[in-house]
């Protein structure tokens, strides 16, 4: 775990190269005023945000793991209820529907990775309460087929969106498309922060106040209660942070774009398979991820010549100890399953330089 | 928390026990311990408020199965964010509450048990880490800074100041006192520049929050009769002689005036 690369997956070190003549002054901004939890900071992320999706309302928070529980909370998820998900995500996703007490029912996926929308409508039931699709790898699930079957049965959508901020289909962004869609700010992501953090973005007001409340004690004012909440609120100095970096924003996705042509145009190993965009779509690949019968033979490959590569994930959520009491068992979701053993995520972060995409798909091309 | 009150409350469901060190001051641990042996349910200690905080110079979060303590800005260690931590004796429950925080990852990619994403941010723990070495020093100046109030305000017949017992370390994360027409001093103390304030003025059984559990008021009567005559003062490390000397004054003035 501890081997040097020479291409390391992802590389804080150049972030802080490139940051640290502008971080610097924020960090001291925030720490002299002193506000630390609240704060003028959170108000202009909030606003800029909405700018940056096109969308009416949206809440800085704790984590998008927060975010998902206080949305499957306002959506009126409680014991008993069903949501349909997938079973190939973070674990976050179906952790936070069984801390609610409600029962995550897995469809399979698609080639794309994403939810097989045409296998959501037989999973319904008179307790299915929401859909939640995840937008893997910051690509968008096919929303237009979801919110028309979320519509006919008046099933509410909370889009995963934690890997997909800025993505889009059919010109409109990830998060906006369900009544609440959830970012994460994790520093992994493409949109990062310097600790935990995520964003709730919705177009209902009610939602909007409800969610700041829930995710401050369920405070009205100070003094006042109003519903048992949670403390999940987005520190202001993540928030200055994110300001920052949400100016880059643009650019970071425009880069990523780029190094994902580089490696559309380099690798021409026929027994790879290649992620792809449709015409409508808008990818801004949080992760690249390609398919290999021999991936653990090619992740040792790429190690031994320097490459640092990931898997997002190993493991499908419905075979992971924690979720025995769900009741699944392997050979339930044959393409999650099949996936799981043939996906490698690629370096593509926005400090590679194009020589080492160039080198890592030569790798390929020669493995 | 009127711990001779408990027992009465514990039914076939009562599952655990959790006190409140309010203010920095403790439950009567010694007492509760003996009813939660006998009834052999665990205490978790909400000592947000007492970190350092002892009875018989046995700590807070010593006494329960575990301790949680709030890093909250406002509080006497903080970590200039949210952020807390829980103390335990028992391996299990550390081993435990190590997934719980982190997803329930026993590695990358393996989920033991769901959990939750409640890390604390490796910045706040630097933070952390920086000023718990000054923990005791600055519980020390916050006791110093009561015990001054204390000295003049106990002189205020108007003012009562609440027990001191002696085998107790206060640790005074908020400095409170039962005042007679509280709201006018409150407002004039506030005129003068001290930012006094009430914690908290409307009691947690009668939140709006709460309404489903059917309580009314009057339910709780020496938390309403508290309710309308505390006040908190600033006491906190950073005040000097001074400033203290002023709140004094100011206290004094105001029932002075009055008569
Ligand atoms: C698909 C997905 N859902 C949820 C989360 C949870 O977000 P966070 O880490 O901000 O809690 C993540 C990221 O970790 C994720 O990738
Ligand atoms: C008595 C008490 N319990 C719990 C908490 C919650 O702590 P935090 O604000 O760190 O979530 C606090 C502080 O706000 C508190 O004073």
């Amino acid at each position: 775990m501890n081997q040097k690369y020479s291409i390391p997956y992802v590389n804080f070190g150049l972030q802080w190269k490139f940051e640290k003549k502008n971080l610097l002054p924020i960090f001291e901004k925030v720490f002299r005023k002193g506000q630390f939890v609240g704060g003028a900071e959170i108000d202009i992320l909030e606003k800029k945000i909405l700018k940056f999706t096109n969308s009416n309302y949206s809440v800085a928070l704790n984590s998008g793991t927060d975010a998902l529980t206080i949305g499957l909370h306002l959506l009126g998820i409680r014991p008993g209820d069903e949501v349909i998900t997938v079973p190939n995500s973070f674990i976050a996703s179906t952790a936070v529907i069984v801390h609610l007490g409600a029962k995550p029912i897995f469809v399979d996926v698609l080639d794309d990775q994403n939810i097989n929308y045409k296998m959501i409508e037989e999973k319904i039931t008179k307790k299915t309460k929401a859909i939640m699709p995840v937008h893997l790898t910051g690509r968008v699930c096919r929303m237009d087929k979801i919110l028309n079957i979320a519509n006919k049965y008046k099933i509410k959508v909370i889009e995963d969106a934690a890997q997909a901020i800025g993505s889009k289909f059919n010109k409109k962004f990830a998060g906006s498309f369900g009544k609440i869609g959830c970012f994460s700010t994790h520093p992994l992501k493409n949109l990062n922060a310097s600790g935990d953090g995520g964003i709730l973005l919705t177009n209902d007001k009610r939602i909007y106040k409800n969610a700041k409340m829930l995710s401050n004690h369920g405070l009205e004012n100070r003094d006042t209660v109003k519903k048992f909440g949670y403390v999940s609120r987005m520190d202001n100095l993540q928030a200055a942070i994110l300001n920052f970096r949400l100016n880059n924003l643009k650019e970071i996705i425009k880069k990523r774009r780029k190094n994902a042509d580089l490696y559309f145009n380099n690798i021409n190993n026929h027994k790879i398979k290649l992620p792809y965009e449709n015409i409508n779509e808008f990818n801004t690949y949080h992760t690249f991820v390609i398919q290999s019968e021999e991936r653990d033979k090619l992740k040792n490959y790429l190690s031994k010549n320097g490459v640092e590569t990931a898997i997002h994930y190993p493991k499908p959520i419905h075979l992971q100890p924690a979720a025995k009491k769900l009741g699944y068992k392997k050979n339930d979701f044959n393409i999650t399953e099949a996936q799981s053993k043939k996906i490698l995520s690629l370096p593509i972060n926005q400090f590679l330089k194009k020589y080492e995409i160039i080198q890592i798909s030569k790798l390929i091309n020669r493995f | 928390m009127n711990v001779s009150l408990v027992e009465e409350k514990i039914s076939k469901r009562t599952k655990a026990i959790v006190p409140v060190h309010f203010t920095g001051y403790m439950t009567n641990m010694p007492e509760l311990i003996k009813i939660a042996e006998k009834n052999n349910l665990p205490i978790i200690e909400d000592a947000c408020q007492s970190i350092l905080g002892s009875i018989n110079n046995i700590n807070a979060g010593n006494w329960g199965i575990t301790g949680a303590f709030s890093l909250h800005p406002l509080k006497n260690i903080n970590v200039w964010s949210d952020g807390g931590i829980i103390v335990t004796n028992d391996k299990k429950i550390d081993t435990e509450l190590r997934l719980l925080r982190n997803h329930g990852l026993i590695n990358r990619d393996s989920v033991e048990i769901l959990g939750y994403n409640s890390r604390l941010d490796t910045i706040q723990a630097i933070v952390g880490n920086w000023i718990l070495p000054k923990a005791k020093s600055i519980s020390e100046e916050r006791i110093l800074n009561a015990n001054f109030l204390d000295s003049k305000l106990s002189k205020i017949k108007a003012i009562k100041i609440p027990p001191r017992p002696k085998n107790y370390r206060l640790v005074y994360h908020l400095y409170i006192v039962f005042a007679e027409q509280r709201d006018e001093l409150l407002n004039y103390c506030i005129d003068q520049g001290i930012e006094a304030k009430i914690h908290y003025p409307i009691p947690m059984y009668l939140q709006k929050g709460v309404s489903f559990l059917n309580h009314k008021k009057g339910d709780y009567p020496v938390t309403d009769k508290h309710c309308n005559e505390i006040i908190t003062f600033p006491c906190d490390q950073h005040l000097d002689k001074e400033q203290l000397e002023y709140i004094c004054k100011t206290v004094k003035n105001f029932y002075e005036s009055e008569i």
